[in-house]
């Protein structure tokens, strides 16, 4: 009987794996875009975290609290910038299409 | 020879510090955008009395300036609402939206008023845990939330009544003390079985500070102070509901729900329920491996807010009943005896109050008075021998904070603390003064002085004097030093006393559950203890990740103990005042790394030496580890949706206490074992849903029941425990949250 969990147990263990694995290969399109957001606490970051995460077409995400960025990147045939940006504003902020060059001519 | 050591490292800490004198200049940036997230160029931005101001540029960004401290920014532009904007993290990047004046809104001012409240943990040898890192494990209690901590170790006190002990720098919890918001709690009896009252959904962090602590909350901590900080109405998701499932036939339930009914009131309730009836004995030895047990607690907290006044008060209620020993009648030498069963039911009923006015916000100016109390009711039947306890305990704190410059603060107070014990029953009835009635008052009064000359050195020096209805006058010294030699290497030392009285029945019940006989010396004195520290982080630049590298030690040094004494006789315990030495040495190596993304490893090891005068003999404390190590391995996805965490303990082996010489009934010493835990988590928008095991390996100790054929007789003893008495547990549970 204990076996048979142990067995159920790494089996899971290796479907996560993999299932996260085939997510990586997915050959379809992908695009990148960064915005600007108007959040101001760690609770914030992981709200936005927690929400977008989950929005149709998202296959990676990275929330710079710091420097107030979103980095998403997405599948092109699933979602779009204005798309991602009505989700953000939809969780209550502010944002805004970030581009990385204007803030390199600042520095 | 030590101590000088000691002494020189931190003068010359002291003398190499050079001091610079950096004037707070500093350069706030960010953006000004409208609701819409369009840049508005030319907005006017400002600091609140005005010394700077700047405009944005054609993007929106501006880059302001400022001397000194900056807590709020304002913004002016043509057709909008003046804005006013709280400056939370002053070095990230601000973003200021502005709302046009044809659409008036509500403008929220949330000035930083509760950091002023918050535990400087800075300077000292500080770890938290956190919410998010609590979900890593079943982590259904407080004594289960540790199992991922390299520096403190929870342990069952015996095989039968589930108490479950804390050990901190290789002693015993109850020279840790613990605190909930900050004050005092789960003190005497509490202690034994407290570790299982704080239901590990309820908590938003905890925080372990090793060695010396603050002189604030107290002259108790000796070897650390652990704080639990339960989640807030304010910052609480409205709702959030666990439930948990094990194979061992437990079942837990949770639930959060927090209300914010105006803008200045909010209120939070907090509901748990736990079930363990199944029973259990797998080494056939007719006691059970694991207590019965069924539990019930709420609390109910609330939280009241104005720009310059915080109060915050909670009430929580919990009852617990565990039944545990045999389950079955036992024949020796022709009679048959009723079963050993040991029970116990507690009521507890605790409160608490926090209130906090800031005088002068300019410089962080404020008073706090902290209320708490408890009473705690516990009956035990350890097969018809009785021992009821009744505890109360009234704790009050005034606090006085500021700041004088940027480079001095100081806090002052007044602790007042009363512990009253109540014992009845037939166990014991000769005990004098340690039985039936008996209570102890301290009053004191604190000074805590912290000088940051520059932001890479800081120094708090804490003393305090404090008069106990028992033991007189004493006085707790208490200094820590943190120096930021550059980015990647930061010192801390600290050096202090820390003082406790020892009620012993209330806080060593569970060596009931043996034949034992108990001996309690009529002169116990205050313990007192020395303890010193230094530590050393690395934060090392690897490929793009940053390699935490951290090694500390620290040294506990007792002027007194109550020596708990299971050595001079394997029939007897025999409690004493210490007439040798009792030192406690640690060393500790922690090393973290991001291998990839979302993937972090951490290994630890600690190794410890523990010595106390036993009669006339100088040994290893018992049952105590020799060294443990651990390694964690953490793996998210780059959505964070799924979540694999696996730990593996290494616990070294130690000596047991000395058996009898003539009729050994256990071995002298006990052997190392590996504990495996691992989990994975899938996350949802909504919710998410665990499963894992414990103790993988199934490695238990086995008969951890000396003498079970016969618990009547004058060789039983459950109390001799070094490692777990259940094996391979699943479990899996379900999170679901409203968010905010």
């Amino acid at each position: 009987m204990m076996r048979v969990k142990w067995i159920a147990l790494l089996t899971l263990f290796v479907l996560g794996f993999s299932l996260n694995v085939m997510a990586k290969d997915d050959k379809k399109e992908k695009s990148e875009v960064t915005f600007l957001v108007s959040m101001t606490c760690e609770n914030c970051q992981k709200r936005i975290e927690n929400n977008i995460a989950f929005e149709k077409g998202v296959t990676a995400l990275n929330v710079n609290l710091p420097d107030k960025l979103v980095t998403i990147e997405y599948r092109k045939d699933k979602t779009s910038p204005e798309k991602l940006k009505e989700a953000i504003r939809k969780l209550g902020y502010t944002a805004t299409p970030f581009h990385p060059k204007k803030k390199a001519e600042k520095e | 020879m030590k101590k000088s050591v000691w002494f020189m490292l931190l003068f010359s800490l002291l003398t190499f510090t050079v001091v610079k004198a950096e004037e707070g200049k500093s350069i706030v940036k960010g953006y000004v955008l409208d609701k819409e997230g369009t840049p508005l160029p030319g907005a006017y931005v400002y600091n609140e009395d005005k010394s700077s101001a700047t405009v944005t540029d054609g993007e929106g960004y501006f880059e302001l300036p400022v001397s000194g401290e900056v807590r709020q920014l304002r913004a002016d532009y043509v057709g909008f609402e003046t804005l006013t904007y709280a400056v939370e993290r002053p070095t990230d990047v601000q973003v200021l939206v502005m709302v046009s004046d044809t659409e008036l809104d509500e403008v929220v001012v949330t000035a930083g008023s509760m950091g002023m409240l918050k535990n400087r943990t800075g300077v000292m040898n500080g770890e938290s845990v956190t919410a998010q890192a609590l979900t890593r494990a079943a982590c259904c209690n407080l004594s289960e939330s540790f199992e991922t901590n390299p520096s403190v170790d929870v342990a069952y006190s015996d095989a039968v009544t589930g108490a479950k002990q804390i050990q901190l720098l290789g002693l015993s919890g109850t020279y840790v003390q613990m605190l909930t918001e900050n004050f005092p709690n789960m003190r005497g009896a509490a202690a034994v079985y407290g570790l299982d009252y704080i239901p590990g959904p309820w908590m938003q962090s905890i925080q372990i500070s090793k060695g010396a602590a603050s002189v604030k909350n107290g002259y108790e901590s000796v070897t650390g102070q652990i704080n639990i900080e339960y989640k807030k109405p304010k910052i609480a998701d409205p709702l959030f509901v666990n439930l948990f499932a094990s194979d061992a036939g437990r079942y837990e339930g949770n639930a959060v729900g927090a209300v914010e009914l105006n803008d200045r009131l909010s209120t939070a309730l907090f509901v748990n329920y736990y079930n363990e009836e199944r029973s259990h004995d797998k080494n056939g030895d007719t006691f059970l491996d694991m207590p019965k047990m069924h539990a019930f607690s709420v609390m109910n907290r609330w939280h009241y807010q104005t720009p310059n006044f915080v109060s915050q008060s909670g009430v929580k209620v919990l009852t617990d009943k565990r039944v545990s020993g045999q389950t079955a009648h036992t024949l020796h030498g022709g009679e048959v005896f009723d079963p050993y069963t040991v029970t116990n039911r507690t009521s507890r009923v605790e409160w608490f109050t926090k209130n906090g006015f800031i005088l002068n916000p300019d410089r962080n100016e404020s008073v706090a008075l902290i209320v708490s109390g408890s009473y705690h009711d516990q009956k035990s039947d350890y097969a018809a021998r009785l021992y009821n306890v009744y505890e109360t305990n009234l704790y009050a704190s005034l606090l006085y904070e500021t700041d004088f410059g940027s480079k001095h603060k100081l806090a002052a107070g007044m602790n007042f603390n009363w512990d009253d014990y109540v014992q009845r029953g037939d166990v014991v009835e000769r005990y004098v003064p340690q039985w039936r009635n008996i209570d102890e008052t301290v009053t004191g009064a604190y000074a805590e002085y912290t000088w940051t000359p520059t932001d890479k050195f800081t120094l708090m020096a804490g003393l305090r004097g404090d008069y106990s209805s028992l033991h007189r006058w004493f006085v707790t010294p208490r200094l820590h030093l943190k120096y930021d030699v550059t980015s990647w290497l930061h010192l801390r030392a600290s050096a202090g006393k820390g003082y406790r009285t020892t009620f012993v029945f209330p806080e060593n019940s569970y060596l009931l559950a043996s034949s034992r006989t108990l001996h309690v010396a009529d002169d116990l004195s205050q313990e007192s203890a020395w303890n010193y520290g230094a530590s050393a982080s690395f934060y090392i630049p690897v490929k793009d990740e940053e390699l935490t590298l951290s090694a500390e030690w620290f040294y506990t040094d007792f002027n007194n103990q109550v020596v708990v004494d299971m050595d001079s006789d394997a029939h007897a315990v025999y409690f004493y005042n210490l007439k040798g030495r009792s030192t406690s040495n640690v060393l500790q190596v922690e090393v973290s790394y991001p291998l990839f993304r979302g993937f972090t490893l951490l290994g630890a090891y600690r190794w410890m030496d523990v010595k106390t005068t036993y009669g006339d003999k100088t040994m290893r404390k018992p049952l105590t580890s020799r060294y443990k190590a651990l390694l964690t391995a953490s793996y998210e996805t780059p959505l964070k949706k799924w979540q694999f965490d696996a730990t593996v303990q290494f616990n070294g082996g130690g000596r047991m206490p000395t058996p009898d010489a003539e009729r050994p009934l256990w071995e002298e010493t006990f052997p190392s074992y590996t504990q495996l835990s691992a989990q994975i988590t899938r996350r949802f928008r909504r919710w998410s849903i665990y499963l894992g095991g414990e103790n993988l390996t199934n490695f238990k100790q086995k008969n951890p029941v000396v003498s079970a054929s016969n618990p009547y007789g004058s060789d039983f003893d459950a109390t001799m425990v070094w490692g777990p008495t259940m094996g391979r547990k699943l479990y899996v549970g379900i999170r679901y949250n409203i968010p905010k």
